[in-house]
């Protein structure tokens, strides 16, 4: 009897050892990716941001101190960069509240709803490459399709690409159409809000609209935020639209550079005049006003959001 | 039958807004689409006048023989998708799996770094790509990758943080009578991992398939950085090179971009409900 208990306890034992063995290395192959593929680069880029590289021969790295800092918040081209990302982040909340009065349209139960969902969700399957090709054709200054329409109806024609007031709203329409239609999470999410919740408030005489703001709303209100704050971080990386519309990256009137075209620039295209230490300098100050930001976004949410 | 008659009379009115927005949305969806269908099928005279044509008045395939068999830019479209699918298509399949796995081990087993890696894990989520991107430039020219698919391969292997939380989601609400059942039949976690627990998460396996897939298949940035030979560009890269010198031949470039949208559109069609139903299954408890 004893000697069975005691073997049991050791093959318990042993079984306890092996799931902290296997467990570990398991859950360790997503962590050592991002050690080595995310972590040492950034490491790596934090070490560049206090030198002078201008190859990418990292043991020719000179040491310029705060150098590259110092440039970061004097220099005219991240200003104008930056202020072209915030103007793009304008697309943000739109692409929000469409989304989700998309999504809460066709989680409606009407003839088409469905085929509506499905082909809503389209233009986000879509590559960016194809639609930014596709929009500088519609929106092409001499023979697109607008420009016509507008020249049959007697206007006069825009430069919708190149005209640096026309430049950047013709990229939010595009942003527009190829994300405020993502809206398969938030479908997700409205398809768990609780059946009986909705037919109360009915019950209790809330029309469609009221249901929407008192019941789906607020349950659905983490993912909301949620969505809004991983959109507007992806917003402000953004450089391959921007990149795609123009031929040389610049745009109209500079228009089209961002902040990380402005790092890929300094650090890949004008490496030999401008360098790796610029580039990693900026995007360190970036990446850390982002985080920043996201934090203090998400303090709010924790405060605003109902969490169940 | 009358009553029955007045019924959807009623029903049809009650909707009539939601149809109008439907009908809205989708055209609006349509519209860049078919303009891209119309002016492929255009020769790029037509496409070139003053007047835009909503249908194309001398049909002409030559955009699409031109993407299919000539090299545009030095490469070949049909070559692009073929490097497309060979280098990700690998890193994409075995980071799901290795992804799927870590998932279970947070959400199933005891170890002792469990908590611990899985906030450092938790942390990373929001980090902004771009810091570590300009550096992975000088990570990857250290080891000799640059210029080869690896950058765009052996990284997705090692799985994705987001994939991790979304299977973990799955795994936490599976009853751990399923884990138990497996021992008993002698099988360990490994095994019971690879026996039981993946092969019943296909329909969230498929959904995060063909998301990554999509999101894998539309990466432009990461081939500009780290793979700049010709004959190894992808569908995207390929396409927006060969835009830049056939400026003016809309047809030609119309013919590529719907050639390039068109393989992912399809498998969206096709998969679109596994894709529902596996994010509708995995997000119902969030937090």
């Amino acid at each position: 009897m004893k000697g069975n208990d005691k073997l049991k306890r050791n093959g318990m034992k042993m079984m306890r050892r092996q799931e902290e063995i296997v467990g570990t290395l398991m859950a360790m192959i997503p962590f050592v990716g991002f050690l080595i593929f995310s972590l040492y680069p950034m490491v790596l880029s934090f070490i560049v941001s206090f030198t002078e590289l201008k190859s990418y021969d990292t043991s020719r790295m000179i040491f310029v101190g705060l150098e590259n800092y110092k440039f970061v918040f004097t220099n005219k081209w991240v200003r104008v960069s930056l202020l072209n990302t915030l103007e793009y982040c304008i697309s943000v909340p739109i692409n929000v509240v469409i989304a989700v009065f998309l999504a809460h349209l066709f989680s409606k139960n009407f003839l088409g709803s469905k085929f509506g969902s499905v082909i809503a969700y389209l233009p986000t399957v879509c590559s960016v490459v194809a639609v930014t090709l596709a929009f500088q054709w519609i929106f092409e200054a001499n023979y697109g399709v607008v420009n016509s329409i507008i020249s049959s109806l007697g206007g006069q024609k825009i430069d919708f690409m190149g005209n640096p007031h026309w430049f950047m709203p013709t990229v939010l329409v595009l942003s527009i159409w190829m994300r405020g239609t993502n809206i398969l999470e938030l479908q997700a999410a409205m398809s768990n809000v609780d059946k009986s919740l909705k037919e109360a408030a009915e019950l209790d005489g809330a029309n469609g609209r009221q249901v929407f703001f008192h019941v789906i709303l607020p349950t659905i209100s983490p993912t909301v935020f949620y969505i809004f704050i991983t959109w507007l971080v992806v917003a402000l990386q953004e450089m391959t639209v921007m990149q795609l519309v123009t031929n040389n990256g610049i745009g109209p009137d500079f228009k089209a550079m961002t902040i990380t075209y402005y790092i890929y620039r300094m650090g890949i295209t004008n490496n030999v005049t401008e360098g790796f230490g610029r580039a990693c300098a900026l995007s360190w100050v970036f990446a850390i006003a982002v985080m920043i930001l996201s934090r203090i976004l998400f303090k709010i949410s924790d405060k605003v959001v109902s969490y169940d | 039958m009358t009553e029955n008659k007045n019924k959807r009379l009623q029903n049809f009115k009650n909707n009539l807004g939601n149809y109008i927005i439907t009908f809205l949305v989708v055209f609006v969806v349509f519209f860049p689409i078919y303009i891209v269908v119309d002016t492929s099928f255009q020769t790029e005279a037509e496409a070139n006048l003053a007047e835009f044509h909503w249908l194309p008045q001398q049909f002409s395939v030559e955009g699409y023989v031109s993407v299919f068999t000539s090299r545009l830019a030095g490469i070949n479209l049909m070559q692009g998708l073929f490097n497309t699918l060979w280098i990700y298509l690998p890193g994409v399949i075995i980071g799901i799996y290795t992804s799927a796995m870590a998932a279970f081990a947070y959400a199933k087993m005891h170890f002792k770094l469990k908590n611990v890696m899985f906030s450092i894990l938790l942390s990373t989520i929001m980090l902004p790509n771009s810091m570590a991107t300009i550096a992975q430039v000088l990570l990857y020219d250290s080891i000799g990758w640059m210029n080869t698919p690896w950058p765009l391969m052996i990284p997705r292997m090692f799985g994705s943080i987001g994939i991790v939380f979304f299977m973990r989601q799955f795994y936490v609400k599976l009853p751990d009578d399923l884990i138990d059942a497996g021992k008993i039949d002698g099988l360990g976690f490994f095994g019971v991992f690879n026996r039981i627990i993946f092969p019943m998460s296909g329909t969230v396996i498929v959904a995060q398939f063909i998301l990554t897939f999509i999101s894998a298949y539309n990466d432009y940035l990461g081939p500009l950085l780290f793979c700049q030979s010709a004959s190894m560009y992808t569908l995207q890269v390929a396409l927006a090179m060969f835009a830049g010198p056939y400026a003016q031949n809309w047809p030609l470039r119309m013919a590529g971009a719907f050639v390039g949208m068109a393989p992912l559109i399809i498998m969206y069609v096709a998969m679109q409900k596994y894709i529902r139903k596996g994010l509708a299954i995995s997000s119902s408890v969030k937090g």
